[in-house]
């Protein structure tokens, strides 16, 4: 695709890259000062932040909450979302555009307004600060994802593929296993991984949700900066950057995510 | 007011049934019947269209007799032995779709296999198979290539012989035409009629299309509003329609309001002719004459034609030129209009507007239903 792009283009594109990487080849040299303060360029170099960040106990704890919340939103929006796209795609009945519309609703809203709503709901239920609310809360921005997501996905694996398989002489766990399964995979793994990172990297929402003794990584590393200056914060961010890049290659290498996420063929 | 009996529901010679349809029905819950009551027999080999508009039933019944619409009533027959109640899966049956349902996520040579894998074929003997097949739908070398990678004539035809490569007892086709664009729909009706020929394999079609139902069936079935409105070969089909919407259905045909005379005569726009029909109470009618089978001559006295062939006088309308035929709309009293088809036979020689012209066709030609049956 490259090779077609004009010159201006191609500056245009460069330029984007550079506007959207520039935090990077700001944080990932900070993350690697061995100074007592944020400053830029660092004066010392070294990984001691790294060391002193696996030994920051609030860190280490929020880490452990944050994967926990990310898996278990990921199982539940799943459970959810893989049904409820199945039928929407697969079944007719009176109100299904409306459904499908509010189902993927939460995705035009912006983060500050479902926050907000989330909290006063939540501060009547009294869910703040407890496991249910912030898993709730992440339920909402994730699940829109995988009913997308495998809607798209369904909607690339019409009956009559499944039908063919029955008829040459498979039993439904067969056809289910050899057909509807791999042909899902790629939507299901983008899902599971979208709805993961999702969660795991989510501030807005969990900003309003979260208590005292229940707060996620981006929280405890959005309040670290907010009363301290040292470099602590680069390097946490540098990992997470990592984590995901990682997460995201494994994807790429294994299905290609751009396919799996993209248009049906 | 029907065809004479013994021209109706001419069933193929009396050969055994290989495919059995008795009394099939399928009722939905809110009391809609999609097919009602269907009786069909088909003999080993023979390839059964089932014709009809969308919405007629006739997918339905395909699909019953696949096993993926229960049959609930009425019994499914197939070389003697009892089918209504098998699942899918153990039928036997090749089912090809209109949108080839091809695995996307397999290879042609995978997609092929599938069925025999299933059946527990030796590997070795399944991709001798898998490469005979191919070989079959003129597609030899083409196993290692993805379906998407294919031209949709192509990958139907791999969607024939993943079908066949199983040898099911039968085989039944959706519609499988209705996605090819229209020169490869004419190549492929003959490939699908050689290959079912060739290998005489009793076959099922379902078509909206009455020229795939008649150049490729031993049998039609005209299917409307579930019901069977009639079963017989292609040439009873148009020459012998048993009603008005049969008639209309397989090709285009004037229908004119008449008066019946008696036995055989009706009177159409003043003048009196005689029909196909006999024994004809009196009353009205609807007489039925194809377009092309009425024949355009300038105006002379129809005395002077003889009695064997209806004459009308008439005055031409409209002209329409399409190049192997012309056709005319000819005024032949007040306000009614026959339609009328010409071989062209070089330039100029055609009629014009508001030429006086008599149309002529033969008392065979003259189809008459009761107006009930419009």
């Amino acid at each position: 695709m490259i090779g077609h792009m004009s010159i201006p283009f191609r500056l245009l594109v460069l330029a984007l890259y550079i506007f959207l990487l520039a935090p990077l080849l700001i944080v990932v040299p900070l993350s690697f000062s061995n100074d007592q303060f944020l400053t830029f360029p660092p004066e010392s170099w070294g990984v001691r932040w790294y060391v002193a960040m696996f030994q920051h106990r609030d860190f280490v704890k929020a880490l452990g909450i944050s994967v926990t919340l990310a898996t278990v939103v990921t199982l539940i929006s799943l459970a959810a979302g893989i049904p409820a796209a199945y039928a929407l795609k697969r079944f007719e009945f009176r109100g299904r555009e409306a459904l499908a519309a509010l189902f993927t609703a939460p995705l035009l809203l912006p983060s500050i307004v479902l926050g907000l709503a989330v909290l006063l709901v939540f501060v009547r239920w009294r869910l703040l600060g407890t496991w249910t609310g912030l898993t709730l809360a992440h339920l909402l921005v994730t699940t829109p994802y995988v009913i997308r997501i495998m809607m798209t996905s369904f909607s690339t694996l019409p009956p009559s593929v499944e039908e063919a398989a029955t008829m040459l002489g498979a039993s439904p766990l067969t056809v289910f296993r050899r057909i509807t399964l791999p042909l899902m995979m790629p939507g299901l793994v983008a899902s599971a991984a979208l709805s993961f990172l999702m969660s795991f990297d989510e501030v807005v929402i969990s900003l309003f949700v979260t208590g005292p003794r229940l707060r996620t990584l981006p929280v405890e590393i959005f309040d670290y900066v907010e009363s301290r200056t040292d470099p602590m914060a680069a390097a946490v961010s540098v990992a997470i950057i990592a984590v995901t890049l990682a997460f995201i290659i494994v994807i790429e290498r294994t299905l290609g995510l751009s396919r799996t996420v993209g248009k049906s063929e | 007011m029907q065809q004479p009996a013994e021209n109706r529901q001419t069933t193929p010679a009396a050969q055994p049934a290989f495919l059995s349809l008795r009394g099939v029905t399928k009722r939905y819950p809110n009391g809609f019947v999609a097919v009602d009551d269907l009786h069909i027999d088909v003999p080993k080999g023979s390839l059964l269209g089932l014709l009809g508009p969308s919405g007629c039933g006739k997918t339905t019944t395909l699909r019953m007799v696949a096993g993926l619409v229960p049959i609930e009533e009425g019994h499914l027959v197939v070389d003697g032995q009892e089918l209504s109640a098998a699942p899918p899966h153990r039928r036997d049956i090749g089912l090809v779709f209109q949108n080839y349902a091809l695995f996307p996520h397999m290879t042609v040579g995978e997609n092929v296999a599938f069925g025999l894998e299933m059946r527990g074929v030796p590997r070795s003997e399944i991709r001798a198979r898998v490469d005979e097949a191919l070989e079959m739908v003129r597609l030899p070398g083409y196993r290692d290539r993805k379906p998407r990678e294919m031209s949709g004539g192509q990958q139907q035809r791999v969607s024939l012989a993943r079908a066949l490569v199983i040898r099911p007892r039968l085989l039944l086709l959706d519609e499988p035409l209705s996605n090819l664009d229209a020169k490869l729909r004419d190549e492929m009706r003959v490939e699908i009629r050689e290959i079912q020929q060739r290998l005489g394999i009793t076959s099922v079609f379902v078509t909206h299309d009455q020229v795939e139902a008649l150049t490729m069936c031993d049998v039609v079935g005209v299917m409307n509003k579930g019901r069977l409105a009639q079963l017989g070969s292609p040439d009873d089909i148009y020459e012998r329609p048993a009603s008005m919407f049969v008639a209309e259905f397989v090709g285009r045909i004037n229908k004119l309001p008449c008066e019946i005379v008696a036995g055989d005569r009706v009177r159409l726009a003043g003048t009196v002719c005689r029909s196909a029909a006999h024994d004809l109470p009196e009353g009205r009618g609807i007489a039925a004459i194809r377009p092309h089978r009425i024949h355009l001559t300038a105006a002379r006295d129809p005395n002077l034609v003889g009695n064997s062939t209806n004459a009308v006088k008439g005055i031409v309308r409209t002209v329409t030129y399409i190049g192997d035929i012309v056709q005319y709309d000819v005024e032949i009293a007040e306000g009614v209009l026959l339609k009328i088809e010409q071989h062209t036979q070089g330039s100029g020689l055609h009629h014009n507007t508001g030429d006086e012209v008599l149309c002529e066709w033969a008392p065979r030609d003259m189809l008459i239903f009761g107006r009930d049956d419009a």
